[in-house]
Formats: structure tokens, C-alpha cells, sequence
């Protein structure tokens, strides 16, 4: 297991290292950089503004520069925000989005698995519908449409809660929600699937054969052994909840990484671009293998092919 | 179950503690406003948004300070100035009880530093606004040293400032972000760092308290400004909030009780209400025309599709309370009265062209930024073009970035624009179209026009008005640039502040602003 | 009722082709007069800012939004399954090396993707463009299969890791042990005992990504890749329609009835793969 860790782990640091590479050479790629103003800047500002951050020079060059205040943890000056460096506004922005990406996940994944379990116990009655009606909402309702209207019934409408900004629990809750709900679909969308396909099986007719209710069997038995896919899931489960949040951040005036993600990247912030999308994606890696992790300990047999 | 129950549990433990770590409470008694997002910088050498200017003019005090209401300057450091019979040499007195926030007077010398910075400094996006001043270009290109500069301190209090020609809109220059003094002891000692809270030194109203980048800025009474007492809020917070619904969703939660970016199509919506404030602005949008490669490279054709716009169709789509607009400088400038439009029939300009009926006409394409105001602007105007013309317009919605660079290689035939005035003065909209601006991107080159521009840069009066009415009757005729009309500035702001007045640049100078009964 | 589903989706095609056919109103025809007016007689489902005839726009937007959502969806399975499958099946390096690019490409947000691929089809000529010529020289067409590709290699990524998943756990099921053990071929095991049995959860994905592929491109839309101005697909409608949401004036029907058409038509989504799924269960041993 330490072994398989050890592997794992060197692996995501290669594979930051590509996207780093990646990102570096297809931002610059793209037309129009940081830059190109509303209002056009004088020559020499622009050109002294290229120098600062290197742009004038060729690109393996820019590469090298950037590869060496990786190296010492430096990301650079953002070409945005003049006034701070990229460490310092990742530092301030990524606590909140992972908040909020933890907060909504807390809920939508239980939520989710406890909807598909009941769903796939009766189909067709009460709960099934339920569930199908939450998981249709959750992804036909993208947060776009379903924060916006969070905000106007509880916000606005009843009172009930701040209609947005960042400081206290209360502000968190209706945004929370509105990102976790295309999470708690799908999650209940493949738990339904999973357990419902495991009810058919041997081992479920023995444990009904043996006394068990079907409920107990649904959730003890058959959804135990269904979690893979839903566990494969969480992974992209945990990359929608952070770089799907830009809607929500920006509906509800949230002051995350997922506006500053987007601005980057429609704004050409090439040093802010890169450093936000390594949080990203350092952050998916670690998701990635805790959950391979977790297959390995839910299941035996991948245990054993490690 | 349980790994994925232990998980949740971790998880949520997690954002309960990074939530609790975050933020506290805006100071008690203040003001919370959402003016858009964080400012960029707050070096007045390198700011140039309507945000950080607001921002810095709670900050930092100007020579001059401007009225809330008319704009007009009112002595800030400067108590009293005066300008020489040729109109070239500034004479300012500066009050005696000027301070800093650490305690040091504020003196001439603090000026001409600052002024000799922003034209020193490579990266000063503004630096065009100080050129008036003489040998400042040679300065800047570091042809002469700083003594050649046209600025002298020869005491503490009397700063004088020698300008190149008469500038007639001098004086509204030193009110302005780019001219606002800053704190030499502290830029020396921190570089780039001066800027943060704890670094920040200021000689105006306020004083930086917190900048979370992204988030929010605070800024809190300064005990040490000259008129402290006569500060009524203890506290300014700014919110970081995009344009858009959310600012306006703040202000109804009672959240934010000041918002200046909502979005604009709310008004249609919030009409007769009392704390929604639209007033026009000192700008134009237009249609840049490319006056370099076919079609556009003809007048009759820029002249046709000037003609043809509906402008109060255009105005009714984007329901704002924008005002129709068929010349390129917006009203409500003193002194300056532009030239009459004509009104040619747009199918007959088209058909002497040789594209009777917009048949064979080639498609053209329309450039704009992908932002939702722009597109609603440019269906219209494809609307509205294709039906009177009878041409095929096609819509090229690209990324901000996008949208600049190609408009700078001129690689779009129409494409959307707008300006916004720095200063009261017709010179700040028609300098942009003389052949050698940076901003002129339509490859439309005049010299007729660039003479009467530099003509009326020597002249003073009506004289100068009226040269300038004739650079912009001449841009009218041909057509580089097809204004549509004089856009808005909303505001909402909570009824019980006092001290906050609508006016043509959106400049809202704090220090008056305060809550009635 | 088992019906219904298919129904409602023939009911949809017949919408494309029967709205433009006999309404007054073509989809781009501007009002002015008419503009943001709640649905009545004359415009049975309202009209937007513009004055567009929001039943029209539905209808064209229909078109756009089905087409991207299949055949997105169809070219991300394709992806997904071969490297999902090969992945789990083989083991070992073959597996580490399409993991990591699995990773990889997870790091990498859609947007970026996204707006790389505009770039380089917007930075070929239309006359030189080799998917336009490949098109027939229709440049809208090449846009739209632009599109499907675009969609297809940002969203294969998560049915590779579910089947691969799926896979491995099979791979070591005793059934699949013992028709190797007797002989069968590698080949021969996946195709009889593997496949089949990934039919369940790979179809129950499948069913949310077609709608999920509708509405990424509407965010496609938004950076200038997607249905292009003033061309509309039901993306587009529903993200315009929430932007007008104010609490001073509801224009619900800019909302509810794109994002009805979307909802409706995943649920009979849903319900088709459903009945798919029981009409050919997969081969338990």
C-alpha cells in the first residue's frame, strides 16, 4: 500500500508538471494578451509592462523563468492586480472556494446516496420519483439558473438568509446549496443505478433469504458494493464543485478562486491563469488517489492488484 | 458507507473552521458600497479604472478637490490658486495645516515629486495626462533632467506648475487620480509594497485599513486629515463585486447600501424608484469603421451605414435611459456647442456607392467583446442594418482580449466601441481620432482634421471652441466613427445618505458623504 | 405511460420542423414593438428583449441543442469506453500511462480547452479551413461539429474512469477468471462477460449527458464558440433568461419554458435508457 502511495504520488507530480506546461504555452497561444486594453496603452507602458513580466522574450526562455520561481514556491506577480502577487490572492480566494466546495459537497454526496438507495429499493413509488425529480433538477437547472432563484425566494423574497457575500455561516448556506444540487443528482442518478443492479444478485437474495428487510439490504448490502462508480465520481465531483463554482461565486458575490479563474482566463492573466489552475489541479490529483485509495479499501479484489 | 460518512464528516469539518477563520465584521457606523471589482492598484501612477479613482480620492487629497455636484474644482491641498495672463504658469498655495497620516506636512515638494514619478515612471498607464506640462515628454524620454521640468516648489507651500500652451482644462487635471500626491517616505521605503495596509500613508480623508485582494478594502477615518471633523462616516468598506445582479441583490439584502454597477437593463425595471439615480455620462458609444480595407474605405459607404442606424431603436433595446446620439462628443460640456448632423437618406448613399439596395454588397462582419450588454447592442444594430440596408451583417462575438488586439490590427470591418472622457473638455474625445493616437484604430488618417486639433491646442476661448467644433463637424463627415448615443451611469444608493450627487464622470469625492436622519 | 417518453421526443422533432413551417415569426425577426411581452395569442410562448418570438427561437434552438448533445455524447462514450475499458482491462502500464492522462486532462478546465480550440479553427481562413472544406464549405456547419469534438474531448474523461472502475473490478470476478481459465480468449471475455455488464451504469450516465452536453455548450455560446449570435439552442435561451431574473419584474417565461424543454426532454432521456436497459439486461452469470 505505501508503495502504491509512494507511485501515486510521484505520478500527480508529473502530471502537475504537464499541465503547468501545458497551461504556460496554450495561454500564450490564444490571441490578445494581458495587456490589449479598452482603451489602448501608450507604447512604451506596454512595452514596459511586457518587460516586467518577460513577454517581450522568447517563449522557452518565459518557461524557464517561470520553472525557476516554481521551483522557490514564487508564482509570480499577477498581470491583473498589479499591487499582488499570485501566492498572495490564491492564498486570500482559495480558503473560501474550498469552503464552499466542501460545505456542498458534505451534503450532496450523503444526500445523493441516500435518495438513489431509497429510489432503487421501490422503484417507481415515492421515493424513486423523488429521486428522479431532484436529479432532474440537478442537471437540467444548471447554478446559473438555480442560484439566481435561490436568492429571489430565500433571500429576497422570505429573508431568510443574506442574498450574498462572504464572513459568516448564513451567507455559505443558500450557496452551498446551489452547488451541491447537480452533485446530489448524479450522485443519486449512479447510486440508484449501482444498487439497483446489485439487488439482482446472489448475494442479495441470501441476505433477503436470510431475514434481512429490504431497506437494510438496499443500504447495507447492495449499495456497499455498488459505491464504485459513485466513488469514481467524487473526483469529478470535487473539480465541479470548484471550477463549477464561478457561477455560483458570482451570483452570490462570493470572493473565491473561480472568478478569479475565469477573469484569468478571459483577461489573458497569464502568471494568475497558471498559478490558480495548478491549486486546481494539484487539488484533483489528491482527490484522485484518495479515492483510489478508497476502492482499494472498499474492494478487496483492487486491494489485492495493487 | 462509513469511509464516505468519515470523509463528509472531515470535509465539513473543514469548511466550518476555514469559514469561521475568515472575516470579520465591517466596522460599526460605516458605509458598505459595491463599486465593482477590486481595484487593480492603488499607485495613482498606474490606476486608471473609475474604481480606483474612487477609491484613491478617499485616500489621497488632489490640489484641487471636485464639487460632488458640478464637478467644479474647489481648493483640497490647495487652498487658493492663481494663473498668469498667458494662461501657462499655475501658481498653487497650499494649506498650512496639511498632514499626512503619519504626521508630516504636506508640501509642494510632496507634488512635484509625485507629478515627476507618474512622468518617470514606465509603467504609468496615464502619463498623457500630464504631457500640458512643459518639457514633460523630453523628461519622460530622459532627454533633460527633472530642473527642465515645468514644476517648481520654492517654498513649502507654493507649488508651480508651467505649462507648454494654455490648457484651458488645466485645473480640472489636478483633481484627477494621476495627480494625486504620494507619500515619498513610503514609496522609497517599500517599492511596489507601499501600496498595502500598514504602508499606505495618506493625506486625504481616509486611511487604508484592510485589502483582502479579491475581496474587500476597508478604509477608516483619518484622525489627521485637515477637515477630520467634518468627516461623517468612520468607515468606507468596498465590496469586490462584479457588475451585474449580484450588486443589486446586495443592496436589496441590505448588505451592500451603495451600488454603482447594476445591471443596466434594471431600470426599465426599478423606473419611479428614488434611490436608483441614472444620469448620462461623459462618454459616446460608437461603431468603429475600418477605414483602410473595402468596404469601409469608402465615405459614401461609413456615411450610409451612419445614416441608416435608428438610433432611438438602438436606445429602446438597451432600455437604460441612454440618450440617442448622432454626434461623437456627448453634451453637457461648457462652452461647447458641436455642429448640426446631416441626415442623408442612408439607401441613396448606399446605392451611389454602387450597391443599389445593399445587392453586392460584401458580408460584413461586426466585432464586439463577449459581454452581455454588447451583444444585445450588436443584434440590434444587425437588426436594424439589415432591414434599412439590405445588407448581411455578421456578428463576430470574441473575448475581451481578442476584441482589443484585433481592433488594434484593424482586423474587423465594423466594430464596437465606446469612450469615456477623462476631463470636461471636447479635446479628451477628439484627440482620440487625430492620425497618430494609439486609440484612433480605424486606420482613418486626416489631415485637415489633424490640423484643426493641433490648431485649437494653441488657441483659447471661443476661438478654441469653435476650431474644435470644426475637427469634429470634419470627423462627422467622414465617418470613421458612427456614434449611437450618450450612455448611463446607475447608481443605487441607500436614500438616507446625504452628501452624494449625480454628475457626468461618476466621481463621488467621500468626505461629504454621510448618513441623514 | 412507457410511451410517453418517445412521444415527447418525437413531439420535439416534429416542433423543429413544424414551428418554422407554419409560424409567422421567423426565429431572428426583430420587434421592437413586441418586445419582452408574456406569452399570448399571437406569441404563444412571449417574446425576448429583441421582440423574437420565443416558440421560434425554441424550435431553432432545438436543432442545435439535440445535435450537440448526441453527438457530443456519442463521441465522448467512444473516447471513454476504449480508454476506460483498455485501462482496466490491461493493468499495468498501459494503465498508468492513460490514468495520468486522464489526470492531466482533468487539471485542465473546460474553459481553457474550449477557448484553445476556437482559437485555432478562428485562425485558419474559412477558404483554407480543412474541417470547412471537409464540410462542404459551410463554415456554421464546421462550427457545430467543432462543437461535438470540443464537447466530446473535455467529457470522455469521466466515463473512462467509470468503466475502467468497472472493469477492473470484473476483470477479477470469478466468472470472468473462469472463462479465461477454460480457455476463452482475452478478447472473447470482454465482449461476453465485460461489455455487457457495463450497459447499466454507462448508459445511466450517458442519459445525464446529453443534457449536460446541451447546456456546456451554452457556456460555449457565452465565449463566442458556440451557436453563434443571434443564432439560438436552448443553452443559450435558459442562460439569457436567467440573466433577465430581477426581483422586480419576473419575465418567467424566458425561463420556465427553456428550461422546461431542457428538463422534459432529459427526462424522457431517462426513461428511454431505463426501458433500453430492461429490454436487453446485462448477462449475469
Amino acid at each position: 500500500m505505501a508503495g502504491f502511495l509512494a507511485k501515486r504520488l510521484l505520478g500527480g507530480a508529473l502530471v502537475l508538471l504537464a499541465i503547468a506546461f501545458a497551461v504556460f504555452f496554450a495561454a500564450r497561444l490564444a490571441p490578445g494578451g494581458p495587456f490589449d486594453e479598452e482603451r489602448e496603452l501608450p507604447k512604451d507602458v506596454r512595452a514596459a509592462l511586457e518587460a516586467r513580466w518577460h513577454l517581450h522574450e522568447p517563449l522557452p526562455k518565459q518557461f524557464a523563468y517561470f520553472l525557476g520561481g516554481l521551483a522557490k514556491g514564487d508564482l509570480g506577480p499577477s498581470m491583473r492586480s498589479l499591487d499582488w502577487s499570485v501566492n498572495e490572492i490564491v492564498a486570500a480566494s482559495f480558503p473560501v472556494s474550498a469552503a464552499l466546495a466542501a460545505l456542498a459537497l458534505a451534503w450532496a454526496v450523503p444526500c445523493g446516496l441516500w435518495l438513489g438507495a431509497r429510489a432503487a429499493v421501490k422503484p417507481g413509488g415515492a421515493a424513486d420519483a423523488a429521486a428522479t425529480g431532484a436529479s432532474l433538477a440537478g442537471v437540467a437547472l444548471p447554478s446559473y439558473v438555480v442560484a439566481p432563484v435561490l436568492v429571489m425566494v430565500f433571500a429576497l423574497g422570505l429573508g431568510a438568509l443574506p442574498p450574498g457575500g462572504w464572513g459568516e455561516l448564513r451567507q455559505v448556506l443558500l450557496p452551498a446549496a446551489a452547488l451541491g444540487l447537480p452533485v446530489c443528482a448524479v450522485v443519486a442518478r449512479l447510486a440508484r443505478a449501482a444498487t439497483r443492479e446489485n439487488l439482482a444478485k446472489d448475494y442479495c437474495r441470501t441476505a433477503r433469504a436470510k431475514g434481512l428487510d429490504e431497506r437494510s439490504v438496499a443500504l447495507n448490502h447492495a449499495l456497499r458494493n455498488g459505491l464504485l462508480p459513485v466513488l469514481n465520481y467524487i473526483g469529478p465531483a470535487t473539480a465541479a464543485a470548484l471550477t463549477g463554482s464561478f457561477a455560483v461565486e458570482k451570483v452570490f458575490a462570493i470572493p473565491g478562486l473561480g472568478g478569479h479563474f475565469v477573469n484569468a482566463a478571459l483577461g489573458r492573466d497569464f502568471t494568475l491563469l497558471v498559478g490558480v489552475v495548478l491549486v486546481y489541479s494539484a487539488l484533483l490529483v489528491a482527490v484522485n488517489i484518495a479515492v483510489d485509495v478508497a476502492c482499494a479499501a472498499l474492494d478487496p479484489r483492487i486491494r489485492e492488484a495493487l | 458507507m462509513r469511509p464516505a460518512a468519515l470523509l463528509c464528516a472531515i470535509l465539513a469539518l473543514l469548511a466550518a473552521l476555514s469559514v469561521a477563520w475568515s472575516v470579520k465584521p465591517p466596522p460599526e457606523g460605516g458605509l458598505t458600497v459595491a463599486f465593482g471589482e477590486d481595484p487593480r492598484t492603488l499607485d495613482p501612477a498606474h490606476a486608471t479604472l473609475v474604481l480606483e479613482g474612487r477609491v484613491l480620492a478617499a485616500l489621497l487629497e488632489g490640489l484641487t478637490v471636485p464639487d460632488p455636484a458640478t464637478l467644479e474644482p474647489r481648493p483640497g491641498a490647495a487652498e487658493s490658486w492663481s494663473v498668469s495672463e498667458d494662461g501657462r504658469t499655475w501658481t498653487f498655495r497650499l494649506r498650512a495645516d496639511g498632514r499626512w497620516s503619519d504626521g508630516r506636512p504636506v508640501t509642494a515638494e510632496d507634488f512635484r515629486w509625485s507629478w515627476l514619478r507618474v512622468m518617470g515612471s514606465p509603467e504609468a498607464a496615464n502619463w498623457e495626462l500630464l504631457k500640458p506640462v512643459r518639457g514633460a515628454e523630453e523628461y519622460r524620454a530622459k532627454k533633460t533632467s527633472a530642473d527642465a521640468v515645468g514644476l517648481r516648489a520654492p517654498d513649502d507651500r507654493t507649488f508651480v506648475v508651467e505649462l507648454a500652451q494654455p490648457t484651458p482644462y488645466f485645473l480640472s487635471l489636478t483633481s484627477l487620480m494621476t495627480c494625486l500626491p504620494v507619500p515619498r517616505p513610503a514609496v522609497e521605503a517599500h517599492g511596489r509594497l507601499w501600496t498595502r495596509p500598514g504602508h499606505f500613508v495618506s493625506n486625504g480623508p481616509f486611511v487604508l485599513d484592510e485589502w483582502t485582494p479579491g475581496a474587500r478594502l476597508v478604509a477608516v477615518r483619518n484622525p489627521k486629515y485637515h477637515g477630520a471633523v467634518s468627516v461623517a462616516l468612520p468607515a468606507i468598506t468596498f465590496l469586490s463585486v462584479p457588475p451585474g445582479p449580484a450588486q443589486f441583490n446586495l443592496y436589496e439584502g441590505g448588505i451592500a447600501r451603495w451600488v454603482a454597477d447594476p445591471p443596466p437593463d434594471l431600470v426599465r425595471d426599478l423606473a419611479g424608484r428614488a434611490d436608483l439615480h441614472a444620469a448620462p455620462r461623459l462618454g459616446v458609444s460608437f461603431v468603429r469603421a475600418a477605414a483602410d480595407h473595402a468596404p469601409f474605405d469608402r465615405n459614401a459607404v461609413r456615411r450610409a451605414f451612419d445614416a441608416a442606424v435608428d438610433r432611438a431603436r438602438v436606445v429602446k433595446t438597451k432600455g437604460a435611459g441612454e440618450l440617442p446620439w448622432r454626434r461623437f462628443v456627448p453634451p453637457g460640456l461648457p462652452g461647447y456647442r458641436g455642429p448640426e448632423p446631416a441626415a442623408p437618406d442612408a439607401r441613396l448613399l448606399l446605392e451611389r456607392a454602387g450597391y443599389p439596395g445593399g445587392r453586392g454588397f460584401p458580408r460584413t462582419r461586426l466585432l464586439y467583446p463577449a459581454q452581455k450588454e454588447f451583444a444585445v447592442l450588436a443584434q440590434a444594430l444587425q437588426g436594424i442594418w439589415q432591414e434599412s440596408l439590405g445588407v448581411t451583417v455578421i456578428l463576430d462575438r470574441v473575448d475581451r482580449r481578442e476584441w482589443a488586439r484585433r481592433r488594434r490590427a484593424l482586423d474587423y470591418e465594423l466594430c464596437l466601441s465606446s469612450w469615456i472622457g477623462d476631463y470636461q473638455d471636447p479635446n479628451t474625445f477628439l484627440e482620440i481620432f487625430v492620425s497618430d493616437s494609439a486609440n484612433n484604430q480605424t486606420g482613418w488618417a486626416d489631415a485637415e482634421y489633424d490640423t484643426l486639433v493641433r490648431r485649437a491646442t494653441g488657441e483659447r476661448g471661443e476661438t478654441r471652441m469653435a476650431t474644435l467644433a470644426a475637427a469634429e463637424a470634419r470627423l462627422l463627415a467622414e465617418g470613421p466613427a458612427i456614434p449611437l448615443y450618450v450612455p448611463v451611469t446607475i447608481e443605487i444608493w441607500d436614500p438616507r445618505l446625504r452628501g452624494i450627487s449625480e454628475n457626468l464622470m461618476g466621481i463621488h469625492p467621500l468626505a461629504g458623504v454621510g448618513w441623514g436622519r | 405511460m412507457k410511451l410517453l417518453a418517445p412521444m415527447f421526443l418525437l413531439a420535439i422533432l416534429a416542433a423543429t420542423v413544424l414551428v418554422p413551417a407554419f409560424s409567422p415569426y421567423p426565429p431572428d425577426r426583430q420587434d421592437p414593438h413586441a418586445a419582452l411581452q408574456g406569452p399570448s395569442w399571437s406569441h404563444w410562448l412571449g417574446t425576448d428583449p429583441f421582440g423574437r418570438d420565443l416558440a421560434s427561437r425554441l424550435a431553432a434552438g432545438a436543432s442545435v441543442s439535440l445535435a450537440v448533445g448526441f453527438a457530443g455524447t456519442v463521441v465522448a462514450l467512444a473516447i471513454g469506453l476504449a480508454v476506460g475499458a483498455a485501462a482496466g482491462w490491461k493493468g499495468g502500464w498501459v494503465d498508468a500511462v492513460l490514468m495520468r492522462i486522464v489526470d492531466t486532462l482533468y487539471g485542465l478546465p473546460f474553459v481553457f480547452v474550449a477557448i484553445l480550440a476556437t482559437v485555432m479553427f478562428r485562425s485558419i481562413p474559412p477558404d483554407r479551413n480543412p474541417l470547412v472544406l471537409l464540410l462542404g464549405g459551410s463554415e456554421t456547419r464546421a462550427q457545430l461539429v467543432l462543437l461535438f469534438v470540443v464537447l466530446g474531448a473535455v467529457q470522455w474523461l469521466t466515463p473512462a474512469r467509470i468503466v475502467r472502475a468497472e472493469v477492473q473490478a470484473l476483470r477479477s470476478a470469478g466468472y470472468v477468471e473462469a472463462c479465461r481459465a477454460l480457455g476463452g480468449s482475452s478478447a472473447q471475455a470482454l465482449r461476453q462477460h465485460v461489455l455487457p455488464n457495463l450497459a447499466g451504469p454507462v448508459l445511466a450516465y450517458a442519459a445525464l449527458m446529453v443534457p449536460t452536453m446541451m447546456l456546456e455548450e451554452s457556456f460555449l455560446s457565452f465565449i463566442g464558440l458556440g451557436a453563434r449570435d443571434p443564432q439560438a439552442s436552448w443553452g443559450t435561451l435558459l442562460a439569457d433568461g436567467a440573466d433577465t431574473l430581477n426581483p422586480a419584474q419576473f419575465r418567467w417565461w424566458l425561463v420556465v419554458f427553456p428550461a422546461a424543454a431542457l428538463s422534459l426532454t432529459l427526462l424522457s432521456l431517462q426513461s428511454f435508457a431505463e426501458g433500453l436497459r430492461r429490454a436487453k439486461p446485462g448477462r449475469n452469470p
